[in-house]
């Protein structure tokens, strides 16, 4: 059993954050890393930057072009992972788009993944029906693809990729990039409906900035995705290192206690 | 096999390498376009707008004194002379169409010259629809009077200022209106790139441009040309041009890319001749990337060829050798430019000028047949022109 197997076996809510690799540079990627495996996060995406990120908001758009500047790729975060991973068990994919996975080569980045510890990527521009064998190839060496659904998937779709999908489903919120809006109470609704569909736990993400959303999105979903808010909190406060660390902490705390804490 | 196949691939080219939110309107975009394309009252309504609208069938000129200068027969598909100055209409107004049957009333679009997104403005006016056009800074500072073309139609430029601020960051801008307001918004998108359906969607429409020019050329020396000359950025008047010629393989197809201040240096947007493979847009297709996978910079004097990509049958019809890929820096575009304004009386496009330019290095032999897209006018360029020569 991986690592998000495992944390399905958890009871209770979960919190998923996010933060870019390299933003705003690769040691504090580490510290943030670090400080969320101790605040107990359960599972961190961790960003690599594109230059084309269609998927993404102004926030998470900056902090690519931020860290992209700093020389973060995947080799140098899958370092950082292996790093922290001998410190801790907290499940971490990545999250990136499939051009840079492509041209690394999926087999070769799926190996060297593995060896990082890293326990999959989750990559919003590659549908499952495209490329079909990096999904085989994955899926052979144990290696967990995340399929993003979104309000407007169609029954049949969300049904393929509530099948295809390993580890856990993303639901997209809204209908927009990440961190420009807060999604409409029908669109949050349908994360159940998925979550129905299948045995897999549905996490929901976009548009997720403040604690006080997430009784409500957890209401149809198993966990919650934070993303730019937590990348915002990281951009104002990186010319002070320590204070960066703690208001990021802060942050985690925030939402931990709302999510752990939840009751229906 | 006629091409793409169901999912929208040339080979290993093309698919649909969309976001998930974009999925169900994308589907329903490509029913609508397979439903359309069956449809004869589609045709007749579009084939009304071309003729009555944007003024085709448009002539295919022979250029006696371009030919005298380059050799054989070169004949122009006048592309030029279309309503709006370029071949962009015609996809627009197909488009225009689908998203009237879809019950769309708001359309966005990118643009790198300005063309594509002046053909938008113009149709949108024309069918009463809201139309925002999203352009990279750096392209609205060199295709002003495109710009004041688009505000005077009623569109709304929006001026997008991240990444490279060209062509290929409005079309992620665009992308991300589209995200936003997936529910009453179609995206017209200007070239045979992007997902499964737009590639082959826009080569449809564009291959009114290769039908007439088989027509007119075998009226007037009935025969099929040896050559076809066509410009390269995304590839839409060049897939128009080649597409009905495919199966004529005695037709030699040349695609002329950007080489901006030559192959060698960095500043260039020759992506088929220089480019790897790659997904952008929502194809996968021959791009500029580093080694690592990030998209490259581009250069060329043309806004409308400074991009990373090229639609997917192009990096298709590449690797079959069916059509050779080559290209012209922006010195020699500029002259390319004059000469046709000074032999032919023809100030063609800077992007067309690519395809005038590559003639001469055709060495082209006395009874040798070629046509060229001249794909639009130059007007857009001249102020471009005048201060490349100052310098």
């Amino acid at each position: 059993m991986n690592r998000i197997e495992k944390l399905e076996k958890v009871k209770g809510k979960k919190l998923i954050i996010y933060l870019m690799a390299g933003d705003p540079d690769m040691a504090s990627t580490q510290a943030l890393l670090e400080m969320l495996c101790t605040e107990g996060v359960s599972l961190i995406e961790i960003g690599i930057p594109f230059s084309d990120p269609i998927a993404d908001g102004k926030t998470i758009q900056l902090a690519g072009e931020r860290a992209l500047k700093n020389g973060a790729d995947i080799d140098k975060t899958l370092k950082i992972v292996k790093a922290v991973r001998k410190k801790f068990d907290t499940p971490m994919v990545f999250m990136t788009y499939y051009n840079i996975i492509y041209k690394y080569g999926f087999e070769k980045f799926i190996a060297n993944s593995l060896k990082a510890g890293l326990d999959g990527a989750i990559i919003p521009d590659r549908p499952y029906d495209e490329d079909e064998n990096f999904g085989k190839v994955a899926k052979s060496a144990g290696y967990d693809i995340i399929y993003l659904t979104a309000p407007t998937s169609s029954v049949e779709r969300a049904r393929k990729m509530v099948e295809k999908t390993s580890g856990f489903l993303y639901y997209i919120l809204v209908k927009g990039t990440t961190g420009v809006k807060t999604g409409a109470l029908n669109d949050y609704k349908k994360a159940a409906v998925f979550k129905k569909m299948g045995k897999r736990q549905v996490f929901a993400g976009f548009g997720i900035s403040k604690p006080e959303q997430v009784k409500e999105v957890l209401k149809y979903s198993d966990g919650v995705i934070v993303g730019s808010a937590f990348v915002k909190i990281i951009n104002e406060n990186s010319e002070d290192k320590k204070k960066m660390l703690s208001k990021a902490r802060n942050f985690v705390k925030k939402f931990s206690k709302e999510v752990f804490e939840y009751e229906k | 096999m006629s091409l793409p196949d169901k999912k929208g691939h040339f080979g290993i080219f093309g698919g649909s390498y969309a976001p998930e939110t974009l999925r169900a309107l994308i589907d329903k975009l490509e029913k609508e376009y397979k439903k359309a394309l069956k449809d004869k009252k589609f045709w007749e309504e579009y084939n009304y707008y071309l003729r009555e609208y944007a003024g085709r069938p448009n002539p295919l000129y022979f250029a006696e004194r371009l030919s005298e200068k380059f050799g054989g027969k070169i004949y122009l598909k006048r592309e030029d002379l279309n309503h709006t100055g370029s071949h962009k209409i015609n996809n627009t107004l197909g488009q225009i169409l689908i998203a009237k049957r879809m019950g769309k009333k708001r359309i966005i679009a990118e643009t790198g010259a300005g063309q594509h997104g002046v053909a938008a403005a113009t149709v949108a006016a024309m069918f009463g629809m809201k139309c925002e056009v999203y352009m990279g800074e750096e392209d609205i500072k060199r295709q002003a009077l495109n710009v004041f073309r688009m505000n005077i139609l009623g569109a709304k430029v929006n001026s997008v200022s991240s990444g490279t601020k060209t062509l290929k960051d409005a079309m992620n801008e665009a992308i991300r209106d589209w995200l936003v307001n997936v529910d009453d918004t179609f995206y017209l998108i200007g070239t045979v790139s992007g997902f499964h359906p737009y590639p082959a969607m826009v080569r449809d429409f564009q291959a009114v441009i290769g039908k007439e020019a088989r027509q007119q050329i075998l009226k007037a020396e009935g025969r099929l040309p040896n050559n076809l000359v066509a410009c390269v950025g995304g590839g839409s008047n060049a897939i128009g041009l080649f597409y009905p010629f495919l199966n004529d393989k005695k037709v030699r197809l040349f695609g002329v890319e950007a080489g901006g201040l030559g192959i060698k240096t960095a500043m260039h947007a020759a992506t088929l001749s220089k480019g790897s493979v790659g997904i952008l847009h929502g194809t996968k297709t021959y791009i500029l990337q580093d080694k690592k996978g990030q998209i490259l910079n581009t250069h060329s004097i043309s806004a409308g060829l400074d991009y990373p990509g090229v639609g997917p049958e192009h990096s298709y019809l590449k690797d079959i050798k069916r059509a050779q890929y080559v290209t012209v820096t922006d010195k020699e575009a500029v002259e390319g430019f004059m000469t046709l304004s000074r032999l032919e009386g023809i100030i063609p496009a800077l992007e067309s000028s690519h395809a005038i330019a590559y003639l001469k290095k055709m060495k082209l032999k006395k009874n040798e047949l070629t046509i060229v897209c001249l794909s639009g006018r130059g007007d857009k360029d001249v102020n471009t022109v005048i201060d490349y020569l100052k310098k």
